[in-house]
């Protein structure tokens, strides 16, 4: 029979270093099996969790090194991000119909803030691989790329919210369209109105409902995007030995990403998946390609060992 | 150019785990968070007190636990000599400094 806390302990031993089992998990996993409790169990799963984020990354042994290295990553991330946002641009301007209309260059300015939802979270993510992929990285690399990445969460929060529902409604007035919106020019608070409005019983019939959710959950996993991705993309510099590994798993995690939020087969009304399953997969597919990815290094790191051990 | 040595610091739970060990000389982690009145929390001690035995701040050891209570020995946590330097010379540090603050 096992003790309380064995297994825990066999499953971080595969991915901690030895110094980290001994300093810090045994002591967590001892007062576990004296004093058991939900909390204390979370505490070793907190242990656990800054133990391999350890374990992925080395000390700061030059301050002047780790600013380099970010900006570095700040520079490619900027630079991929301008890129991107032209190119999505330069694409939406060949999607929308000209003939008889003389919009004028100001269009191009309500198209960025819709383009940057998405560039903004595939330049993150490019930047990293190419800037981190192959090396080692530094813890401080690691937080300040992590913060980084909730900071564009959060500015992707207040685009989908209310940046780019206002740059839809000056775009559409651009071109002469008068009349009530679609719900792509809704903000947070209206389209959380509509959904409670049409959530009665009297429209259960109508699909619009349907679309008002959908909507409101893509937004929410779009405004993720930044932060799901740097995972991936840390995980992936993480468990790489050269920058071309990482930077082609990054194409390919990129293009998937992109092919399920454009696939209609994945919407709500064709699939069968709620709302929520619908507008999240995508970002649930990267974050599985990052486990894989994680498990990659921790297998690499353990053979190392053993190796290292002989 | 001779390196500067670098300036031993502590930080705010660091000086609370040094306070504890000092006054109750030995303690493991689950005792450390009892007696911190919530201010460590059970998920970060454990991490901390890593970290203070790497710098040298405090000294462990396993507990003489009897043969037949089973499970893995607890870590008893101690200051060092070093560890007792420190944090007096941060406390006297910071009443000086800031007196308004000091505890």
């Amino acid at each position: 029979m096992t003790r309380r806390g064995e297994r825990l302990r066999a499953f971080a031993a595969l991915w901690c270093d030895d110094q980290s089992m001994t300093l810090v998990v045994d002591p967590a996993i001892a007062d576990l099996q004296r004093e058991p409790s939900i909390r204390q169990y979370i505490a070793v799963l907190k242990v656990f969790v800054w133990c391999r984020i350890r374990g992925l990354t080395v000390p700061d042994s030059n301050a002047a090194t780790a600013v380099g290295t970010l900006g570095r990553t700040l520079t490619w991330t900027a630079g991929l991000v301008v890129v991107l946002t032209a190119l999505m641009v330069k694409r939406g301007d060949r999607i929308v119909p000209h003939s008889g209309f003389h919009p004028g260059p100001v269009r191009y300015v309500f198209m960025v803030p819709p383009a940057l939802v998405i560039t903004m979270t595939f330049g993150l993510a490019l930047g990293v691989v190419v800037a981190l992929g192959g090396r080692r990285i530094s813890r401080r690399v690691a937080a300040s790329v992590f913060l980084l990445s909730v900071a564009s969460s959060a500015a992707s929060f207040l685009n989908l919210g209310w940046l780019t529902p206002s740059a839809n409604q000056a775009f559409r007035a651009l071109y002469g369209a008068t009349g009530q919106g679609g719900i792509t020019e809704l903000s947070w608070g209206e389209l959380t109105q509509k959904i409670y409005y049409f959530s009665g019983p009297e429209f259960s019939q109508f699909g619009y409902l349907h679309a008002l959710t959908f909507n409101y959950h893509t937004r929410l996993a779009m405004a993720f995007g930044p932060l799901v991705f740097t995972i991936f993309a840390l995980s992936i510099a993480f468990a790489a030995r050269n920058r071309w590994v990482p930077l082609i798993w990054a194409i390919v995690g990129c293009t998937l990403y992109w092919i399920a939020i454009n696939a209609n087969a994945l919407r709500p009304w064709n699939s069968g998946l709620s709302s929520f399953a619908a507008a999240w997969i995508a970002n649930a597919v990267v974050l599985c390609l990052s486990a894989v990815a994680m498990g990659v290094s921790a297998l690499r790191r353990r053979d190392r060992r053993v190796q290292d051990a002989s | 150019m001779a390196k500067r040595p670098r300036v031993l610091t502590l930080s705010a739970k660091e000086t609370l785990i040094l306070e504890l060990l000092v006054e109750h000389d030995e303690l493991y982690g689950l005792q450390l968070v009892s007696n911190s009145k919530r201010k460590l929390k059970r998920g970060t001690v454990y991490v901390t007190l890593g970290r203070m035995e790497e710098k040298g701040y405090i000294t462990s050891r396993l507990e003489d636990a009897p043969a037949d209570m089973g499970g893995m020995p607890r870590r008893l946590y101690q200051a060092t000599p070093l560890g007792r330097r420190v944090l007096a010379a941060w406390s006297a540090a910071t009443t000086h400094l800031m007196p308004e603050f000091a505890r």
